[in-house]
């Protein structure tokens, strides 16, 4: 056992001794980085043997294919054929693209190995070992790998035969009586390039529509949120992962239900943000937004989460107003199989258990899984007696049993085929718009999805559905839950063309597609079935210019059936690269949200706390009316400037500002009285109350001009040691034409920090704790004034909050597994992310996780 | 396997953690509330049928027991509404009614009483105490949106939560009960427990027969108060005025005790039971539909007797009319120009001297005997009352601009006795109940006139103004649907306008009137000078 005295070493010493993580379990990509970059340097120097063991360290840390390459490579160049093809052996393996040449390269290796012995064996009448290599396209497999080596011994699974091997001699000529010296020489190997291109790189698809590109190619400020930082933050709950992002809005309105947004304008039902899962839109178009207990997916399926900020129509049509949140899942055919459960108070509970694996060509990932969000606080005890609720567990917030197959092929060399869906059970909790607050949602819902993926073609399509029923979740006796059922469908096929050419010094990449998609929702709030067809083609070239300039110019026409008009969405940005790893980006872009059906077709007779009276909430009856016009897009201008640095091996660093011009947001209309002579006065015989008004949804009259930005820094100061804190300003103006008399906007925070600490150890002992902080807000909202009967709109100011959150885990042993601690609210500052929503406050859940 | 001691280790911590933890109560919910729920009973006629369906429903009005509406009371809105359709009460009666093809209307036309019951309820009612009204509205035109249709029609099934539903059927003032939410405390307010409150078993009766029509009327003419003493000066009349306005600073000219002269003093309206003859035939068709013609009469009890004990009114002392029509003035809501929203909080109101005849001497002594009048003539005196917080136990103040008439009378010779008849007609505590000097408080006011079966009409309405989503267009009303004719009549209203002496009044207003009178737009406009001018 080792003392260490701290005195002595120096407490960053230690402390880097202390972190280094030891073992696989550690999502490490920065400390695995450094060890890759340092290992390079050594192999370009010649040391090869110490470079190869920081690359063998680097993989250890964390697996990526091309350092295997990279491995086998500086074997080669060092003259060890046999552990170059053996680690050859293991990239190819990996199914890569270059398979083949890979193949053909040992080929060539094996081949000039065989000669070389066949010269030494000549000389001492030694048996030749069989020739080694597969016939041209059949697969490697480990028992082939075994097979086809006569005496070959790997104790420790390494692909690294375990008997003693002689040094190979500079000359690389086999000494007499070696055998096994598998040496040729490094002039007669076949040469191939290092491998450096996004190892251990965040690479990201979302920014957009071609290949995957590093962040500091990205046409839009992006950020990731690595499987690092889902691991070490315990989070399970998908949109709280997102909170640590600098300018994104986090709104918990209960215990199953966040609400996202980006830079602003944040919600009930918030509906400006697409979030999509591997390109697949999971934004629910009847309320707008996403309800995540419909997912059939969970943190443990998550490989990655891509934040785009800012305009996104330009790529992804309709809906990407505020910006892009792409959950990126693990692939099939990756990963470990794994077993997660947890459970914390009142019940609270999570499970999740996931296959993943090949069956040859077939790749799969598999999962089922189970979560209970206990209710934050009930907000009808089961002791009172003058309310009334649709659920039948008043301490439930949601609820849902989820299970989800995807699956992978590949046909020939170029192409890729994929299908898969899921399907989910869930039971949620959300909060409506207006005086209407917490409704409840039970469902099922889920996808099938199907594409096909080539060099130059791609097609997409998927089936989302979901069929449920959903009502206010508690009322006073005597008023309405207004419950009722409710079904949607999407249906969406998109084709896309992908090309890269050269002209002159310009290298570009020029990507094309097309999209239908057919949304369809049957719900007694919208009279019954709405059905629309949208259609959209896009385009966008990138120039880039001697890798210093990079010109990306996007577009997309997309047709909204509703406003019965076109939509166009450019986007142009230029990115320079002072240095290899910095870029600074300016943009422009402008994006749109289409109503949701429940803005464009609403059609739902709203009680009034009179009683028996209600207002015909029907946003085509107030166009009738010539109260308001025919609903119109809601539109956002962006101009954005940001400045990426990842040079240091140390730190990151990325600010950006920006100046977003917003019109035409859609909310509810105030109340309008109908007169005497109108039809729709009287008696209700349905709802059998008296019509007295109309509201609806319209477009507001002023426009908001938002200031802004976001700087963030992070930091590895030694390996195991992650520290990150981001600030974002966001200040809105209103811009009123006259005769406008819109209230002021205040319920984005101007300010917001978060900051974290995320550790690794050696023993195995990780975690995180993480510090956000939010000023306060104004919120302007429609409510009840049950005293008077009417309603009324009040100004409700929110307190200033912070929140802390801390995760703390133990790997034990690959064999035992590891047990974790996650606290949600350690500080347990009780508050409420929006005035009308659930009290949050301090949450203990436990977990045990066990790789399989 | 050795991770399997870890597992349930965890999940029984887990567990444990679970079990420790009970959900607690989010106070952001909906408040502790009552309930108040039980079964109508109704005795009256079939209902008639139309388009399929039974036309009318039963409406159940909550009022606040110490604010309930004329004749016991001030209030002109229910704070609850609670319909029960007319097919849910009749739903049992199904065979007996008749449903045209056509969907045009049929109605009963054989006499038969029929008897059917339903439940109703009445959702979040905050605490307090009251009483619930109402009636089947069997001409199926009530809406509680509109002052035209708020009011029951004649023939409509009246009745209430009655502890003498017998005696009332029998033609007998009702006496509602009074229904309790939650327990009093010592400010007078009262407090719902944790869990809410639920009443169930109330009983409400619907039985007797409204007898009179809808108390439609219009402004005929205005006499204006002589301000002097001169008696050459006479009162200006007008006729047919669309607004009539007055000081806020109006000095009557006499007290009530100079009999000869108080009557030239006192402003003037008379009323007359039915529209101009250039609207009656807009008001006879659609959408109003008001059940008028060129010789309709006020109805309403002249006789001065008092028909059943604990009915009381604060003006059988004074020998004038008792259970006549009431008349009350009460001030609108300067936010709605539409004139069409009352002030809610304060309420300021007034209440008017009701005549006959132009004349208050030919009043005194006489037993009125009939029961119809061809006009009415509201008399008012510079007084109003103002009442904070109409559906609690807030104060209640009385002011007037000057105690002293022109000719030196008081104008009020019994103050105490006045609180007192204010806070009866109000159900307030006496001792809370004040009178001062001060000017009356500028802004517009409707005019109300309401007869002892609590039927109302209110000047303005609907039928005088456009409405909400309506555009005015010359004399009409247009919406991109429907179109329909003013009735300028209807949009007649009092003002209060500035005041010869704006300082004085300034000057005049002390800290009980502030705080009773003056809502926070005139508080706004006191302390900028404006108020007054």
């Amino acid at each position: 056992m080792h003392r260490y005295k701290l005195g002595h070493w120096g407490s960053s010493c230690a402390l880097a001794l202390i972190l280094a993580s030891g073992n696989a379990f550690a999502d490490a990509r920065t400390d695995a980085r450094r060890s890759f970059r340092h290992g390079m340097d050594l192999v370009a120097e010649g040391k090869y043997d110490t470079g190869v063991a920081e690359l063998k360290k680097a993989y250890e840390m964390l697996p990526h294919i091309n350092v295997l390459f990279n491995i086998a490579r500086a074997y080669t160049e060092m003259g060890d054929v046999e552990n170059a093809l053996v680690y050859y052996e293991r990239y190819a393996l990996e199914n890569p693209p270059d398979r083949e040449d890979v193949l053909a390269t040992m080929r060539q290796l094996q081949g000039r190995m065989d000669r070389q012995k066949a010269t030494v064996a000549e000389a001492q009448k030694v048996a030749l070992p069989k020739v080694y290599g597969p016939t041209p396209g059949s697969a490697i497999t480990p028992g082939e790998l075994a097979g086809e080596r006569p005496g070959f011994r790997d104790e420790d699974g390494d692909g690294v035969d375990d008997r003693e091997q002689p040094k190979p001699p500079k000359s690389g000529i086999a000494t007499p009586g070696s055998s096994t010296a598998a040496v040729v020489s490094p002039s007669a190997v076949p040469k191939t390039s290092a491998r450096t291109e996004g190892v251990y790189e965040e690479a990201v698809v979302t920014a957009s529509r071609g290949a995957a590109q590093s962040p500091l190619d990205a046409a839009n400020s992006i950020a990731v949120i690595t499987g690092q930082d889902i691991h070490l933050s315990g989070i399970t709950k998908i949109p709280e992962l997102l909170r640590r992002v600098a300018g994104v809005d986090i709104m918990q309105v209960s215990a199953s239900q966040n609400e996202i947004s980006m830079r602003g304008f944040n919600q009930r039902l918030s509906n400006k943000v697409l979030v999509l899962v591997d390109g697949r839109s999971v934004f629910v178009d009847f309320f707008g937004g996403v309800l995540w207990e419909l997912l059939s997916i969970d943190v443990d399926q998550v490989d990655r989460i891509e934040i785009v900020r800012g305009p996104g129509s330009a790529l992804y049509g309709a809906d990407a107003f505020a910006g892009v949140v792409n959950i990126i899942t693990k692939a099939p055919g990756t990963g470990e199989d794994k077993l997660r459960v947890g459970g914390g108070p009142a019940g609270s509970s999570y499970g999740s258990f996931r296959v993943a694996g090949r069956d040859e060509d077939l790749a799969y990932r598999a999962s089922v899984g189970y979560t209970r969000n206990a209710a934050w606080g009930r907000t009808s005890p089961a002791n009172r007696v003058d309310t009334v609720t649709l659920n039948r567990d008043p301490d439930l917030a949601g609820e849902n049993k989820r299970f989800d197959l995807r699956l992978t092929h590949p046909i020939g060399r170029d192409y890729v085929v994929g299908i898969g869906g899921g399907v989910v059970d869930a039971f949620s909790d959300f909060y409506a718009v207006g005086a209407l607050k917490e409704y409840q949602l039970d469902a099922k819902a889920g996808d099938i999805t199907a594409y096909l993926q080539g060099r130059h073609f791609s097609y997409r399509a998927f089936y989302n559905f979901i069929r449920g029923r959903y009502g206010q979740a508690q009322n006073y006796v005597g008023n309405s839950l207004d419950a009722t059922s409710f079904t949607a469908n999407v249906v969406d096929n998109e084709l896309a063309y992908t090309q890269n050419f050269t002209t002159g010094s310009f290298r570009h990449a020029v990507n094309l597609g097309a999209n239908y998609r057919l949304r369809n929702a049957a719900t007694a709030y919208t009279g019954g079935d709405r059905t629309e067809h949208h259609m959209g083609v896009f385009a966008q070239e990138s120039a880039t210019y001697k890798k210093w300039l990079n010109l990306v110019a996007s577009a997309r026409a997309d047709y909204v059936p509703y406003t019965q008009k076109v939509e166009l969405s450019p986007r142009l940005s230029a990115l320079v690269h002072p240095t290899e790893r910095s870029t600074v980006r300016a943009g422009f872009s402008t994006a749109f949200r289409k109503p949701t059906f429940l803005e464009g077709y609403v059609d739902l007779g709203v009680q009034a706390p009179l009683g028996s009276v209600q207002t015909n909430t029907a946003s085509m009856a107030l166009v009738d009316e010539g109260v308001t016009k025919r609903l119109n897009v809601e539109k956002i201008l962006t101009a954005e400037v940001g400045y990426t640095n990842q040079e240091s091996d140390i730190f990151d660093v990325e600010a950006s500002v920006y100046f977003n011009r917003i019109t035409d947001l859609i909310q509810l209309a105030p109340l309008s009285l109908l007169g005497p002579a109108d039809s729709r006065v009287g008696f209700d015989q349905v709802t059998g109350r008296y019509v007295v008004g109309l509201s609806g949804f319209v477009n507001q009259c002023a426009a908001f001009n938002v200031v802004g930005g976001e700087l963030g820094l992070r930091t590895y100061p030694v390996p195991g040691l992650d520290v990150f804190a981001n600030y974002a300003y966001n200040h809105v103006a209103i811009d009123r034409p006259e005769g406008c008399e819109q209230p002021a906007d205040s319920r984005t925070s101007a300010h917001k920090v978060n900051a974290g600490v995320q550790w690794r150890t050696k023993p195995g002992i990780d975690g995180e704790v993480t510090f956000h902080w939010v000023s306060d807000q104004v919120w302007s909202e429609r409510d009840v004034d049950q005293k008077q009967a009417t309603l009324v709109f009040k100004e409700l100011p929110l307190g200033a909050y912070k929140l802390v959150n801390a995760r703390i885990g133990w790997k034990i042993h690959p064999e035992v597994g590891e047990i974790s601690a996650t606290v949600f609210n350690a500080l347990d500052d009780a508050h409420r992310e929006h005035p009308f929503t659930n009290q949050l406050r301090r949450r203990v859940t436990l977990f045990y996780t066990r790789d399989l | 396997m050795r991770s399997l001691p870890l597992f349930p280790l965890v999940i029984a911590a887990a567990g444990a953690l679970g079990a420790s933890c009970t959900t607690p109560p989010d106070d952001a919910a909906n408040p502790p509330a009552g309930v108040i729920s039980g079964t109508l009973s109704y005795v009256g006629p079939k209902p008639c049928t139309q388009d399929g369906h039974v036309v009318g429903a039963a409406d159940l009005l909550l009022f606040d027991a110490r604010n309930p509406p004329p004749p016991d009371g001030l209030s002109t809105r229910s704070v609850r509404i609670a319909a029960v359709p007319g097919s849910v009460l009749f739903a049992d009666l199904g065979p007996s009614l008749t449903y045209n093809a056509d969907g045009s209307r049929w109605c009963p036309s054989d006499g038969a009483t029929v008897v059917a019951s339903a439940p109703f309820t009445f959702a979040a009612v905050g605490g307090g105490r009251y009483q619930v009204r109402g009636y089947y509205d069997l001409v199926g035109d009530f809406n509680p949106a509109f002052k035209i249709a708020i009011s029951p029609a004649k023939g409509s099934i009246t009745g209430g939560a009655l502890l003498n539903a017998a005696a009332a059927a029998n033609g007998e003032a009702p006496v509602f009960a009074e229904i309790t939410i939650g327990s009093v405390q010592p400010d007078g307010s009262y407090a719902v427990p944790e869990t809410g409150v639920h009443l169930t078993n109330v009983s409400v009766t619907f039985g007797k027969p409204t007898p009179f029509e809808r108390p439609y009327y219009h402004v005929k003419s205005v006499n204006y108060p002589v301000l002097t003493t001169d008696s050459a000066e006479q009162p200006r009349v007008v006729e047919a005025p669309p607004l009539v306005e007055v000081a806020a600073d109006w000095h009557i000219a006499y007290g009530p005790s100079e009999i000869a002269s108080i009557s030239n003093a006192l402003l003037a309206l008379e009323l007359a039971p039915t529209m101009p003859t250039s609207e009656l035939s807009l008001a006879q068709g659609k959408p109003y539909n008001f059940r008028v013609a060129s010789d309709s009469m006020f109805d309403a009890y002249w006789d001065g007797a008092a028909r059943v004990p604990g009915t009381k009114s604060a003006l059988v002392a004074d020998g004038l009319a008792a259970y006549g029509p009431s008349i009350v003035v009460s001030k609108l809501d300067a936010a709605d120009p539409r004139h069409l929203t009352g002030q809610a909080n304060p309420r300021v109101v007034s209440s008017a001297i009701v005549a006959k005849q132009a004349s208050l001497i030919s009043l005194l002594g006489a037993a009125q005997g009939s029961e119809k009048a061809a006009s009415l003539v509201a008399l008012l005196r510079p007084t109003l009352i103002c009442i904070t917080d109409p559906n609690a136990n807030g104060p209640a103040h009385i002011i007037t601009p000057f105690k002293r008439s022109v000719s030196d009378q008081p104008v009020v010779a019994d103050e105490a006795g006045l609180t007192a008849d204010v806070a009866a007609l109000l159900h307030r505590d006496p001792a809370k109940t004040t009178f001062s000097e001060s000017c009356l408080i500028p802004g517009d006011y409707a005019m109300n006139v309401v007869y002892p079966t609590s039927q109302a009409w209110t000047l303005p309405n609907e039928g005088g103004t456009c409405v909400g989503t309506e555009s005015a267009a010359g004399s009409s009303c247009v919406t991109s649907q429907s179109s329909r004719n003013l009735l300028p009549s209807q949009g007649f209203f009092l003002r209060v306008g500035k005041a010869a002496n704006p300082k004085a009044c300034r000057d005049k207003v002390d800290a009980v009137t502030k705080a009773s009178c003056l809502s926070p737009a005139d508080l706004a406009k006191l302390e900028a000078g404006t108020l007054f001018e």
